[in-house]
């Protein structure tokens, strides 16, 4: 199934937002575990988010239209 | 770096993913592909390179050290009325920092010692959770005199203490690391876990 770069852009920012709403959320975490979540929950969230980023640039083929879905 | 502006990195850059997600048209243009990047791959490193930071530097204070259950005696022989106790005494003379008292005895001071120190902290975060450990808890390695020296030396009591010059020998071993400060008779009664309850404590801040 193919998505458009707009829909795979949506989705590496909604996984991003995520993370750093994690992120935040544990800033005032004075635990271990609140750095494990930041790291391991947040951070894949994000790293998730900024892989799909970039593999939707690489994907795109040249001269398409990025925002119009499933050419 | 202080929390407030941690904050402020993270919500412009998620203002500025939600420009993205909510208008990815803008991505037509030459300037919205840069915001994109700038949105989707800078801003994101940058957040979490700053909250990276916040939490590595949070990991020093001792309140967090004392945040596992198992640390609540270590934390409690801080407070030990006794100045033959090592760690009491400097804490409560502030010989070390009252919120970084665990960081700064426990840190290597050598390249790379803090990032080690971080590591063995996810260790003992592994342990805690799947070895499941019990006082008394022993270090890794035996206590370097390095990390003493870090502070004591060329301080007067240290150079010119009594005993530390008894022989001319005595105190190129501390030096040198072959006589340790705390096995070796002189200053040795560290945290002790066993006889907290033996022991009266101080009521100060």
């Amino acid at each position: 199934m193919k998505f458009a770069l707009s829909q795979r852009l949506r989705a590496a920012g909604a996984l991003i937002v995520i993370g750093l709403v994690i992120e935040g959320w544990t800033l005032h975490w004075n635990s271990p575990i609140g750095f494990l979540v930041f790291l391991g929950i947040g951070g894949l969230f994000i790293a998730c988010g900024i892989i799909i980023y970039l593999l939707a640039l690489i994907a795109l083929p040249a001269g398409r239209d990025p925002v119009t879905p499933n050419q | 770096m202080p929390i407030w502006l941690t904050y402020a990195v993270l919500i412009i850059t998620i203002v500025v993913i939600g420009i993205v997600i909510l208008a990815p048209g803008v991505t037509i243009s030459r300037g919205g592909k840069i915001l994109a990047f700038v949105a989707l791959f800078i801003f994101p490193l940058i957040a979490v390179s700053v909250g990276y930071e916040h939490h590595m530097e949070r990991s020093k204070q001792t309140s967090f050290c004392l945040s596992c259950h198992l640390m609540e005696p270590y934390g409690r022989s801080l407070r030990v009325d006794d100045s033959s106790w090592l760690p009491a005494q400097h804490y409560q003379n502030h010989r070390v920092p009252h919120d970084e008292a665990c960081y700064t005895c426990h840190t290597g001071y050598v390249m790379y010692g803090t990032i080690k120190s971080k590591w063995r902290g996810l260790h003992h975060v592994y342990a805690q959770y799947f070895e499941n450990p019990k006082p008394p808890l022993h270090l890794y390695h035996p206590y370097n005199n390095r990390e003493c020296l870090h502070c004591h030396l060329g301080a007067r009591t240290f150079e010119q203490g009594t005993t530390h010059n008894a022989d001319p020998e005595i105190m190129a071993d501390i030096k040198s690391n072959k006589m340790s400060c705390l096995t070796s008779g002189c200053h040795d009664q560290v945290h002790n876990t066993s006889k907290l309850n033996e022991v009266k404590y101080w009521e100060g801040k």
